[in-house]
């Protein structure tokens, strides 16, 4: 599964979420991802909270999610003169 | 049911930087120290949230943006720190002069010692000001250090398991019941002391900056051990929380775009302008110069204008002329280059998700910040409730900041070891064992209960945000605050009754937060009604002004048993510093 929010792209490998243990849920402070009871597996409910702290992604054993791109620095600053 | 016991000298629970800290402070003490977590380490905590103590020097760009508090760092004297502390208050508790100055005072000079000790438990830069990128990994320069710390010295840790009472026995606390998510079954704790460190309660409301976990739980089940609850109506708002549909309810940091901007109501008026001329918020010299920024316009220094500008964007919004319950920050004449000027903003463009803040104005509210608040869970300046046996540390106190979870955690952990030293982990009575299997069956009974839409946790806490927000919010009355009172009895009665979780372990802590956040709203509700003034954030429309004759006092939140919460209050002890112009009233 794989989508984008402005410049970001998710991308989530259901298949690869196995640990059963729900890390990203717990990393996850906005209530962007829940756990399904039945499947032990992650589910995204809520993807306007997402802030791309990314912690679902380091914290994730099997790598099962990613989360790619930003604006950085250089794309909006030319000079930093007060 | 399965039920385990653990026994051990000193029981923690919450593992945020107060939490931590009093658990390194036990352990090093010798003694056997258990840190208990409803989540995974650190992470439901606010101090992740934290990116920095307090500054070494403030930082040039603060200056420059008029938002430098002074008192607020590391070279300030003692008395300039303690003194910032009780006139801002929210740092320490309470807010304007209501704050125990006796904690104040112990926070600005252990402050400067207590950092610096952080090196010696591998945080490499104190001193180091992290606000780039999401909030939710700030403060992981200071937190994962000293957790690897309190672990390899020997702190033993739980997680995922949720405290959900204390064990009461004789007047002292002696133990905590609870369930352990992943292992699925029921725990009860037997500790010498306990220290809670489980953090605030600012996910109470619908707009919301806080960490989802910051349910209020510790602030509930002290209540319902016994402890006094103080000064709860002072829930820290602030001005600048993002109100744009399909983005999240993001504030925005001290960046350019709050002090540079201009607020605007729908039909494009600036209306804070006004305000600030009707209500004589503008200081000596303001220039009263859209182009400038905040602090130039108005002739006085950010913080000051604070209550002011949530109390104006409210009135505009509950007077309707404002948009989707918004009003505008017009950042259009905002150069671009100046509003990425401290790199949040470029943050906040990401999280915008590509709105464009050249061509439109940004939709903001006042929003509930986690950060900001004066109240909690009475403690001295020993980190001592009103209950033998638990101690208070960090958010769930009166007062929030990573600098006063930082010496509070260490006050709490040394009175906590202190007792420990002095009594043997108590043993369980036949009726306490008894109380505490009704606990447990208590716990089963919402886990095993058919479900029903009334009962569904997520739509109760939703519910009880819904009602704390209208009632309770950046601005209260009479009529709301009583109708968020029924609105939270009607809940209590009607929905957690029903409360079920399925079957689900993770649900069933769902529940256990909305039943801890019906006593945690009803804390403040109850609060507020009683303060008969406006003071810091208990901003009241029918008693406007703030009023140091009658109210510099702290109310009291009591209960006894199963009895309904006692509200009063008691003079602040203005041991070290007065207000000026304040006069002892006659009594």
């Amino acid at each position: 599964m794989k989508w984008t929010a402005g410049k970001i792209t998710y991308a989530y490998d259901e298949e690869q979420c196995t640990c059963g243990a729900a890390l990203c849920v717990e990393a996850c402070a906005q209530s962007v991802l829940d756990a399904n009871e039945e499947t032990d597996k992650m589910e995204i409910v809520n993807t306007v909270q997402c802030i791309f702290c990314k912690l679902c992604e380091e914290i994730c054993p099997t790598k099962a999610i990613s989360i790619q791109g930003a604006l950085t620095l250089d794309d909006v600053v030319h000079e930093r003169d007060w | 049911m399965k039920t385990t016991t653990t026994e051990c000298d000193v029981l923690v629970i919450g593992s945020g930087m107060g939490g931590l800290r009093a658990s390194i402070e036990a352990r090093r003490a010798g003694l056997k120290t258990l840190l208990v977590e409803k989540s995974i380490l650190t992470r439901a905590s606010a101090s992740i949230y934290a990116g920095a103590l307090v500054a070494r020097v403030p930082p040039d760009y603060l200056v420059k943006m008029g938002l430098a508090e002074p008192g607020m760092n590391f070279e300030a004297s003692i008395e300039d720190s303690f003194q910032y502390f009780v006139r801002e208050g929210a740092r320490t508790g309470g807010s304007n002069f209501t704050a125990n100055q006796r904690i104040a005072m112990t926070v600005a000079c252990e402050m400067q010692t207590r950092a610096e000790e952080l090196r010696d438990f591998g945080v490499e830069d104190i001193y180091a000001q992290r606000w780039l990128g999401p909030p939710a990994v700030y403060g992981t320069h200071m937190m994962l250090p000293l957790l690897a710390h309190a672990r390899k010295i020997g702190v033993k840790t739980r997680i995922m398991t949720m405290i959900t009472d204390f064990i009461r026995q004789d007047g002292e606390i002696v133990g905590a019941v609870g369930f352990d998510l992943r292992k699925k079954q029921f725990v009860t704790f037997r500790a010498s002391s306990i220290v809670m460190a489980t953090g605030s309660c600012g996910q109470i409301y619908e707009r919301s900056y806080a960490p989802i976990r910051m349910t209020g739980d510790g602030l509930a089940m002290a209540c319902r051990a016994g402890a006094t609850l103080t000064d709860m109506e002072m829930m820290g708002f602030d001005n600048w929380g993002v109100a744009l549909d399909g983005v999240p309810q993001y504030w925005i940091p001290g960046s350019v775009a709050r002090t540079r901007g201009v607020l605007r109501n729908a039909q494009g008026e600036a209306f804070f302008l006004k305000y600030a001329q009707e209500h004589r918020v503008a200081g000596k010299g303001a220039t009263l110069s859209l182009d400038d920024n905040l602090s130039r316009r108005y002739g006085r220094p950010f913080i000051e204008l604070v209550p002011h500008l949530i109390k104006a964007s409210m009135t505009e919004i509950l007077e309707g002329r404002g948009k989707n319950n918004a009003v505008f920050l017009d950042l259009t004449k905002v150069p671009k280059d100046l509003w990425n000027v401290d790199s949040k903003g470029i943050f906040t463009q990401n999280l915008l998700r590509g709105f464009n803040l050249q061509e439109h104005p940004l939709p903001v509210a006042p929003i509930c910040i986690g950060d900001f608040k004066g109240g909690g869970v009475r403690i001295d300046e020993r980190g001592r409730t009103d209950v033998p046996g638990l101690f208070a540390a960090g958010d769930v106190s009166p007062g929030s900041s990573l600098l006063y979870a930082l010496v509070t955690g260490v006050m709490a952990g040394r009175s906590a070891t202190q007792r420990a030293h002095a009594t043997a982990v108590p043993e369980l009575t036949s009726e306490s064992r008894e109380w505490t299997e009704d606990q447990a069956a208590a716990l089963e009974t919402i886990l095993s209960r058919t479900p029903s839409h009334l009962g569904d946790p997520g739509s109760i806490k939703s519910r009880i945000k819904g009602i704390m927000w209208k009632s309770a919010g950046p601005l209260r009355d009479r009529q709301g605050l009583q109708r968020g009172l029924e609105g939270l009895k009607a809940v209590e009665e009607e929905a957690i009754p029903n409360l079920s979780a399925s079957g689900s372990y993770r649900k069933l802590r769902e529940a256990m937060e909305a039943i801890n956040m019906v006593m945690s709203g009803q804390s403040i509700v109850s609060s507020s009604q009683y303060r008969t003034e406006s003071r810091g954030y208990n901003q009241r429309l029918d008693y406007p002004d703030r009023d140091d004759t009658n109210w510099l006092r702290n109310t009291t939140l009591t209960r006894a048993g199963d009895a309904a919460m006692t509200v009063a209050s008691e003079p602040v002890d203005l041991v070290f510093m007065k207000p000026e112009g304040y006069e002892e009233r006659a009594t």
